[in-house]
């Protein structure tokens, strides 16, 4: 035991603005962490609770999760993006995700744009030119259709990636829209 | 400040991407999960595998952790989990009835825990308790009632300070001394941390 404060601290006696500068102390300080264990270790004999395997799971528990990505809750997550000159590894793998999963939904928006571009009900009926006038209703078959072929390329898209959700979304164009009024 | 605030503080910690703060937490509850866990399992070897997954099991999912209960209580559910989800996946039944939290952390249902020791360790922790023993035994009187009040008998510093007859400032200078000294004497038998 190197520090009153942690003694303090274990006994839930510190005053709530001493909390955080001790809990730097001891993260800081490898001495006061071991200290931590052994006065946990200490209150398990006390209270009959003590095992034999008091310093392996702690050692074994810290190997795994030094292995694993080091969390960043949503709240932390803007203020620690701005910063990228900060970023550890594994927060750069997050905004790196974070950017794939961008670039997945602007493919899956072109593609969908592409379709209602390209694909005019009255092509089926008259398969040798649009035309960009014609404000005719699509039959009921053609809008079928068309949701069909959206939903058979979609797992071929960018957007599969987002389990599928833009890929099956109910496409609105400017005819359906039309239609609705 | 209690107990489960100094928890919070280190669970807020670890959300922001300190794992050194995980390894408190892992530190003050890997007896009370382990003891917990036995009641479900018997082998010690199994008991500490299991005990281990759930405290990665419990750091993982820390993102999700609001702080609507208390640390333990969370930690308490995730570990009977994962210890009833052990016992399905090897075939046997987790048993009916399951303990509240409460009942799980207090010194009188550790009482009927199945014994983890090996005969090495065993011999370990007796010697361990003996010193332990000892060294409270030896402390100058003062020293030693600050720490069994404390300790044993769970009373505040507020509350202390009333019974020895002294200042807060007092118990406080002389729980610690008292710990410095188990400390040292505790060393040996702990190095592998």
């Amino acid at each position: 035991m190197k520090n009153q404060t942690l003694s303090s601290l274990l006994d839930g006696e510190l005053a709530p603005d001493e909390l955080e500068p001790a809990l730097d102390r001891i993260l800081a300080d490898r001495d006061l962490q071991a200290s931590w264990h052994a006065q946990h270790i200490l209150r398990a004999v006390i209270q009959n609770d003590h095992t034999q395997t008091y310093c392996h799971i702690v050692d074994k528990v810290a190997a795994v999760v030094a292995k694993e990505p080091a969390i960043v809750a949503p709240d932390n997550l803007k203020s620690v993006l701005s910063s990228e000159h900060e970023l550890p590894a594994n927060v750069v793998a997050i905004s790196s995700y974070r950017n794939k999963v961008l670039a997945y939904a602007a493919i899956a928006a072109s593609f969908v744009a592409i379709v209602m571009v390209s694909y005019s009900p009255d092509r089926a009926s008259t398969p040798h030119m649009a035309d960009a006038t014609n404000t005719a209703m699509p039959t009921k078959a053609a809008e079928e259709e068309l949701q069909s072929m959206i939903v058979q390329h979609g797992e071929f898209s960018g957007a599969a990636a987002l389990n599928g959700l833009v890929a099956y979304a109910k496409v609105v164009n400017g005819t359906t829209a039309g239609r609705a009024r | 400040m209690t107990e489960a605030e100094v928890d919070l503080a280190l669970v807020r910690r670890v959300q922001q991407g300190d794992k050194q703060a995980y390894n408190l937490l892992v530190g003050k509850y890997q007896q009370k999960i382990l003891r917990l866990v036995a009641r479900f399992i018997r082998d010690s070897m199994e008991c500490e595998d299991v005990t281990q997954e759930a405290f990665i099991k419990a750091y993982r999912a820390l993102p999700n952790f609001r702080g609507d209960s208390a640390f333990y209580t969370w930690l308490y559910r995730i570990a009977v989990n994962t210890a009833k989800n052990y016992l399905v996946s090897a075939g046997r039944r987790p048993p009916s009835q399951d303990l509240d939290a409460e009942e799980a952390s207090s010194s009188v249902a550790g009482a009927s825990f199945v014994d983890l020791n090996t005969p090495e360790s065993s011999l370990m922790n007796a010697e361990l308790i003996a010193v332990i023993r000892q060294t409270i035994s030896d402390l100058p009187e003062t020293l030693r009632e600050a720490i069994v009040y404390r300790e044993f008998d769970g009373l505040s510093y507020e509350e202390i300070a009333g019974v020895m007859d002294c200042p807060i400032g007092t118990v406080r200078s002389r729980i610690f001394r008292a710990r410095e000294t188990l400390d040292e004497a505790m060393s040996p038998y702990i190095s592998g941390n």
